[in-house]
C-alpha cells in the first residue's frame, strides 16, 4: 500500500505541474490574443508576399557543325535608388564626380555632367527607381557595380540591376527564317516557333515576401518550383553551307533585280536540309533583301516545267517508252479547240523522243504525249494521270517541323473548273499549288530510288549535352513509282545536264555531274492574269541532285520576277545551284589530304584577316590558334591592321549616312552592309572585295549603283 | 456496443481523444499542407492528403495491434528496442538523410517514408526505464548498479541523439528523469544526474566552440535561443525570428473563435506550418475555443493516463503507462509552448497532429501501450470480482 502511494504522490505532482503547464499555454494564447493582439493584426496588414516567375533558361539553337544559330543571353536595366540612405550627402557629393565620368566613359552616351545632373537631381527627387541605362551586357555591368557609391553593395549603393533575357542570332541573316522566332500572342514562325515547347524549358516560382519598400527577400532559401531549363535543338543546317547558298542566291538576285528566291540542299538518304536560304525584296521596292518569308516551305504556286518530272513518270508509268516519239509541230500547237502553246525554242524541235522532250523540256512534245494517253475519252483518261500524280503522295503537306507549310493542290477531275486544257496545263506544271520544298521532295524522292523521306531540320534534342531525341529519316513514301521508271527518269535529268542542247547543259564539265530539270514559269502578276499589263513575271528554277551516279545531296533553286532580261532557269537559277554543289562537293567528299598544320605555319606569316564581323573574325583566329588582338565582339565590323607578332584588329568606323570602306571583305558580309544601307550592289568578280566605285565617306544616296569588283 | 467491446478494449476515453485527434489532424493538415503541395507536388493538394490520411489510419491500426499485447512482453521488448535503437542511431549519425544539417532521419525503403530512430528510442527507453525500476527495487540504492543500468542507457541514448537533434535529447532526457522520479528512484541519484546532464551540455557547446565541424548544430541552436531571448525587439532577418512572428500573428489574428477551417493566411508565411508550428494554425483558423480543446484533449488523455496508474495494480504496468502518457504530454507541450513562444524553436512534432514521417505511428503505439495496460487492468478486475477478491494484493514486482 505504502509502495504504491509512494508512487502515486510522484504521479498527482508531475501531473499537477502538468496542468499548470497546460493553463499557461492557455494563459498564453490569451494574452498574444488580447493584450498583444493589436499589434500582432497590425503587423499582419504589412505582410505582403508576390510570386514571381523565375524564367528559365531557353535552349539554344545549333547548326549541324555544332555553331550557335540562336541563343539568349541576359542583358540588364540599370535602376537606382537615389533615396538610397547610406548614400550620404558627403558620400554622393565625394563621389559623384568620378561616377559620372566613368559612366560617361563606359557607355559614351552622355556627357560626364549630363550624368551629374541627373543623378543629383534623381536624389533630389528622391527617387527610387531612377532609370540609369537599358540593355545592358553582362560586361558592363560588372564594371558598374565597381564603380564609386554603386561598389558600396547592393543594397547601400543604390544600384538595382533587372536582368531580361535577350535573343541573339549569332548569325543574324543566315537562315533567319528557318530559325525563326516565338514571340507570345504572334504566329510561330521556324524552329524556334516549332520547337517552342522544347526550347522553352518550364518557368519556376518562388514567393517573394516584403522586407522594406522596395526590397523583396526569397520567403524560403529554396524555390516553391525549381525552372526547369529548355532543351538545346540541333538543326541539320550545316552554317558553312548554308552561308554559301545565302551569299549565291543573294549574288543572283542582286544581279537580276528578283522579288524572292529560294536555294534549298536536302541530303538524298535522311531527308536532312542542310541548307535553306529564302531571301525577299523589302515590300519598298529598295532592293534590300532579307528573309521576310520562308519561301521555301510557305510560297506554294505553279511550278512550271520541273512538274515535267511528274508527267514523264506517269507517262513512263503507262508503258511509254523515252524512246517513243512524237511531233513538235513546228514548235506551235493548238489544242483543246484552239488554245495555243509553242516551245520556248522558236520552229520546234521535229519529231523527238520523249527522253528528248524531257532534256529540251518542250511544250508541244509534253502536250502531245498527254494528250495522246490521258486524255478524255482515251482508254485510261485523265483520271489515271491525276492518279499516278498521287500515288507519289504530292498532293498532301509533307508534314515538315516548321510551321506555316502551305497546302499543295493537284487540280483533278472532280474540281469544277476541271475542262478540257486542265490536262495538258497540268502537264506542264500549271493549274496546281506546290512549295519549292514539295517540289524538291519529288526529286529527291527519284534520286533515293524511288522512297520519298521527310525533309527535316531537327538532328537531335539535347539536355544539357546529353541526348534526349535522335531524329530518324521518316519515309513518306517507300515507293513512288516502279524502280524501272525511276532509272529512267534518272537518264533522263542526266541528259538534261549532259545532252547536247540540254536546257541545263551550263551546267557541265564539272568535276561531278549533276542531274536535274530546268523550270521557267510563266505566272499571274498579281492576280492580273498571265499577262496582265503586257508584262510577264517568270519563275526561274532548277531543281536536281548530284553527283548523278551516286546522289547524295538534292537542291532546288527558285527565283521569281527576274527582271534584267534574261529568265531562264538555267541561267537565273543554274550558278546558284552550281556554287551549292561545288561548295558542298569541294568540303564534303574529302579529296584533299589534311594539311600539316604545323609545317604551314612555320613557313608563312601570319595570315590576313579578311574583313568581317568582329564575332567572326575572333572565332576564326581561336579555332585555327592565331594569336590576335580585337577590342571588339558582336556585329562590330573589324579590319586588319597589323600581322606581326600577332593579328592586330580594329574597329572599321562606318557611319550611317556615309558609304562605308568594304575592301578586304567577303561577298556576303559586304552585300548585308551595303544593300541594307540602300544601296544597289554591283559584284564582279569572286573573292575578297578589291575596289569599290563609290569612295568611302561619300554621302549615301539610296539606290544608287555601286560597282565592287572582287578578287 | 458489444462489437466495440470486443474489438476496442481498454480505456474507451482514450479511444475517443485519439480518434478526435485523428479528425483535427487530417482537417489543419489538410489546409496547412497547401504550401507544400505547390512546392513539391505541383499544387496536387490531395497528395498530401491522401499520404495523411494513409499515416493516420495505418497509426490506428499499429494502436489496435499494439493493444492487443499483454503488457508483461513489453519487459523483455524493451531491452530488444534498446540494441535496435543504438543500431539505428549509429546508422543515422553516418548516413542518415541531411535535412537541414540535421542527420536525424532514415527512409524506410519503398513506400519513401522517412522516421527518426530517436523516436523508436524514446519508446524503448521509457519501457526499460519501467522495467528496471519495477524488478529491481533492492538494487536502486547501489551506486555501482545504478550506473550501470540507469545512467548508461540514459546517457548512451541521449548521447547519440544529442549531435543532430538537441531538443529531443532534452526531451528524452526529462521524461527519463520523471519517470526515475515517480519509481522512486533516491534525489542523490537524481541531482547526480543532472549534474551529468548539465556538465555535458558545458563540454558539448566547448567542443563545438573549438570544433565547429565535429558540432555542425551547434550554430542552429544558438540562433534559435538568441532570438528567443532577444524577443520582438530583434530584427526580422533571422529564420527563427521569422517564424516566431508569423506564428504570433496567426495566433492573434485568429481571435476567439478563428477564421475558419481552410481559411489560414499565415501558412503560406510559415516555413513548417503543417508541423512544428500546426498548433499556432489551429488556432488561427479554429480560434482560442480550438486551441483550448486540443490542449484539453491532451489533458484527458493525462488525466486518464494517471486514472489507469491508479487502478493498476503492478508497478512496471504502472511506471509504462506513466511513462508513455508523460512522454506524449510533455512533448506535445514542448511543441504547443514553441508555437506560442514560450519556448525556443525546436522540432519536436505534436503528437498526433503533425504531419511528417512517423511521428504519428510511434504517438500511435505509446498509446497502445497504455490501453493494453488498462484493458488487462479491466481483466484482472474483473477476475478479481469473480473470484471474490481478499482485498487489495500488494503491488506485485512482476
Amino acid at each position: 500500500m505504502d509502495q504504491k502511494n509512494d508512487i502515486l504522490w510522484r504521479v498527482y505532482l508531475i501531473g499537477a505541474a502538468m496542468f499548470v503547464f497546460g493553463f499557461a499555454i492557455i494563459g498564453r494564447v490569451a494574452y498574444l490574443q488580447f493584450v498583444q493582439g493589436d499589434y500582432w493584426k497590425a503587423r499582419a496588414q504589412e505582410l505582403t508576399t508576390r510570386t514571381v516567375d523565375i524564367v528559365a533558361e531557353r535552349g539554344n539553337i545549333f547548326s549541324a557543325d555544332g555553331n550557335l544559330l540562336a541563343t539568349s543571353y541576359p542583358i540588364y536595366d540599370l535602376r537606382v535608388d537615389a533615396a538610397a540612405k547610406s548614400v550620404t550627402k558627403a558620400i554622393f557629393n565625394r563621389d559623384i564626380d568620378s561616377l559620372a565620368y566613368q559612366l560617361s566613359a563606359l557607355f559614351g552616351d552622355k556627357s560626364r555632367k549630363q550624368y551629374k545632373q541627373e543623378l543629383t537631381i534623381a536624389r533630389k527627387r528622391k527617387d527610387g527607381y531612377y532609370l540609369l541605362k537599358r540593355n545592358v551586357t553582362y560586361g558592363q555591368l560588372k564594371k558598374v557595380k565597381r564603380m564609386p557609391i554603386f561598389r558600396m553593395g547592393k543594397y547601400k549603393g543604390g544600384l538595382i540591376e533587372e536582368a531580361k533575357s535577350h535573343r541573339q542570332k549569332p548569325y543574324d541573316l543566315l537562315a533567319s527564317r528557318t530559325i525563326g522566332y516565338y514571340v507570345q500572342g504572334q504566329k510561330p514562325v521556324g524552329l524556334e516557333g516549332f520547337y517552342d515547347n522544347i526550347l522553352r524549358g518550364k518557368n519556376g516560382k518562388r514567393v517573394m515576401r516584403k522586407i522594406s519598400r522596395g526590397n523583396w527577400k526569397p520567403l524560403r532559401s529554396e524555390n516553391e518550383i525549381e525552372p526547369r531549363d529548355g532543351y538545346d535543338v540541333v538543326s541539320t543546317i550545316d552554317i558553312n553551307i548554308q552561308d554559301v547558298a545565302e551569299a549565291a542566291l543573294m549574288k543572283q538576285m542582286v544581279l537580276h533585280k528578283c522579288d524572292y528566291g529560294t536555294a534549298v540542299l536536302m541530303e538524298v538518304a535522311t531527308g536532312e536540309i542542310k541548307a535553306i536560304a529564302n531571301l525577299m525584296r523589302g515590300s519598298n521596292r529598295d532592293s534590300i533583301y532579307r528573309e521576310y518569308e520562308n519561301v521555301a516551305v510557305g510560297k506554294a504556286s505553279d511550278p512550271g516545267s520541273t512538274f515535267k518530272l511528274l508527267s514523264a513518270m506517269a507517262l513512263l508509268e503507262e508503258g511509254v517508252q523515252p524512246t517513243d516519239s512524237i511531233s513538235t509541230h513546228g514548235g506551235k500547237i493548238t489544242f483543246c479547240n484552239g488554245v495555243p502553246m509553242e516551245d520556248s525554242h522558236p520552229g520546234g524541235y521535229g519529231t523527238i523522243t520523249l527522253q528528248r522532250a524531257f532534256e529540251v523540256s518542250s511544250n508541244t512534245a509534253f502536250i502531245g504525249f498527254v494528250q495522246k494517253h490521258f486524255a478524255k475519252g482515251t482508254k485510261k483518261g485523265p483520271e489515271a494521270f491525276i492518279r499516278r500524280i498521287y500515288n507519289t503522295g504530292i498532293h498532301q503537306p509533307l508534314g515538315i517541323e516548321i510551321p506555316g507549310e502551305a497546302k499543295p493542290y493537284i487540280k483533278n477531275t472532280e474540281d469544277k473548273t476541271w475542262s478540257c486544257p486542265t490536262l495538258p496545263m497540268l502537264s506542264l506544271g500549271y493549274e496546281m499549288n506546290i512549295t519549292p520544298l514539295q517540289t524538291l521532295a519529288i526529286y529527291n524522292a527519284v534520286a533515293n530510288g524511288g522512297v520519298m523521306v521527310k525533309p527535316h531540320f531537327i538532328k537531335r534534342v539535347l539536355d544539357k549535352g546529353q541526348v534526349i531525341k535522335e531524329a530518324r529519316p521518316e519515309i513518306l513514301n517507300k515507293q513512288i513509282c516502279s524502280p524501272q521508271t525511276i532509272e529512267k527518269l534518272r537518264r533522263m535529268m542526266e541528259g538534261v545536264v549532259q545532252s547536247k542542247g540540254g536546257t541545263a547543259s551550263s551546267l557541265k564539265g564539272l568535276n561531278y555531274t549533276i542531274a536535274g530539270k530546268t523550270g521557267t514559269a510563266v505566272v499571274a502578276d498579281n492576280n492580273k492574269g498571265y499577262k496582265g499589263d503586257g508584262k510577264k513575271i517568270y519563275r526561274a528554277s532548277f531543281v536536281g541532285y548530284f553527283p548523278a551516279d551516286k546522289p547524295q545531296y538534292s537542291c532546288i533553286v527558285l527565283i521569281n520576277n527576274p527582271t534584267e532580261g534574261q529568265y531562264y532557269g538555267n541561267v537565273i537559277a543554274g550558278p546558284v545551284f552550281k556554287e551549292i554543289a561545288d561548295k558542298v562537293y569541294s568540303t564534303s567528299l574529302e579529296l584533299h589530304k589534311e594539311m600539316d598544320k604545323d609545317s604551314l605555319f612555320a613557313e608563312t606569316g601570319l595570315p590576313y584577316m579578311k574583313t568581317t564581323f568582329s564575332a567572326e573574325a575572333n572565332a576564326i583566329a581561336t579555332k585555327t590558334g592565331v594569336p590576335f588582338k580585337n577590342p571588339n565582339d558582336g556585329l562590330v565590323v573589324m579590319e586588319t591592321v597589323s600581322t606581326k607578332n600577332e593579328l592586330k584588329m580594329r574597329a572599321r568606323v562606318s557611319k550611317e549616312e556615309f558609304v562605308p570602306n568594304v575592301k578586304g571583305m567577303g561577298m556576303k558580309d559586304a552585300l548585308y552592309l551595303l544593300e541594307n544601307l540602300g544601296l544597289s550592289v554591283d559584284a564582279k568578280g569572286m573573292g575578297k572585295v578589291n575596289s569599290q566605285s563609290i569612295t568611302p565617306g561619300t554621302k549615301i544616296e539610296k539606290g544608287r549603283k555601286i560597282v565592287l569588283n572582287f578578287s | 456496443m458489444n462489437l466495440l467491446d470486443t474489438y476496442l478494449k481498454g480505456d474507451k476515453v482514450i479511444w475517443l481523444v485519439v480518434i478526435l485527434l485523428s479528425v483535427i489532424s487530417i482537417l489543419a493538415v489538410y489546409s496547412s499542407s497547401g504550401a507544400l503541395a505547390y512546392r513539391f507536388q505541383g499544387g496536387n493538394t490531395e497528395y498530401y492528403l491522401y499520404k495523411h490520411a494513409f499515416i493516420v489510419v495505418f497509426g490506428l491500426g499499429l494502436m489496435w495491434s499494439f493493444h492487443q499485447i499483454r503488457y508483461k512482453y513489453f519487459s523483455a521488448l524493451s531491452q530488444i528496442g534498446l540494441i535496435v535503437s543504438v543500431l539505428l542511431l549509429l546508422l543515422t549519425f553516418f548516413m542518415g538523410a541531411n535535412v537541414n544539417n540535421a542527420s536525424r532521419w532514415l527512409v524506410i525503403p519503398g513506400i519513401n517514408i522517412t522516421f527518426q530512430p530517436s523516436d523508436i528510442a524514446k519508446l524503448s527507453l521509457i519501457m526499460y526505464l519501467a522495467r528496471v525500476m519495477s524488478r529491481s527495487t533492492d538494487k536502486l540504492q547501489d551506486q555501482r548498479w545504478v550506473s550501470l543500468n540507469i545512467f548508461l542507457p540514459v546517457f548512451g541514448i541521449c548521447a547519440l541523439v544529442v549531435r543532430s537533434n538537441f531538443s529531443t535529447a532534452a526531451v528524452l532526457f526529462v521524461i527519463s528523469l520523471i519517470l526515475l522520479f515517480m519509481g522512486r528512484l533516491s534525489f542523490k541519484y537524481l541531482f547526480q544526474m543532472l549534474g551529468i546532464a548539465l556538465t555535458g551540455v558545458v563540454f558539448i557547446v566547448l567542443l563545438g566552440k573549438a570544433f565547429p565541424d565535429s558540432m555542425p548544430r551547434l550554430k542552429t541552436w544558438e540562433a534559435r535561443i538568441e532570438s528567443f531571448a532577444k524577443g520582438k525587439s530583434g530584427d526580422m532577418d533571422s529564420e527563427e525570428q521569422y517564424q516566431v512572428e508569423q506564428a504570433k500573428i496567426a495566433i492573434a489574428t485568429g481571435g476567439i473563435v478563428g477564421k475558419g477551417p481552410g481559411n489560414s493566411t499565415q501558412r503560406n508565411f510559415l516555413p513548417q506550418s503543417s508541423s512544428d508550428f500546426i498548433y499556432a494554425i489551429i488556432i488561427e483558423e479554429y480560434g482560442l475555443i480550438g486551441g483550448v480543446i486540443v490542449l484539453f484533449l491532451y489533458l484527458i488523455l493525462l488525466f486518464r493516463g494517471i486514472r489507469i496508474v491508479i487502478k493498476c495494480n503492478r508497478t512496471f504496468g504502472a511506471l509504462l503507462a506513466m511513462g508513455c502518457t508523460f512522454g506524449l504530454i510533455f512533448q506535445g507541450m514542448i511543441n504547443m509552448a514553441v508555437a506560442i513562444n514560450l519556448f525556443p524553436v525546436t522540432g519536436q512534432p505534436l503528437p498526433f497532429l503533425s504531419m511528417g514521417g512517423t511521428s504519428i505511428w510511434f504517438a500511435s503505439i505509446a498509446v497502445g501501450i497504455i490501453l493494453s495496460v488498462s484493458r488487462q487492468d479491466d481483466a484482472d478486475m474483473v477476475e478479481e470480482a469473480a473470484i471474490g477478491s481478499e482485498g487489495n494484493s500488494e503491488l506485485a514486482t512482476d
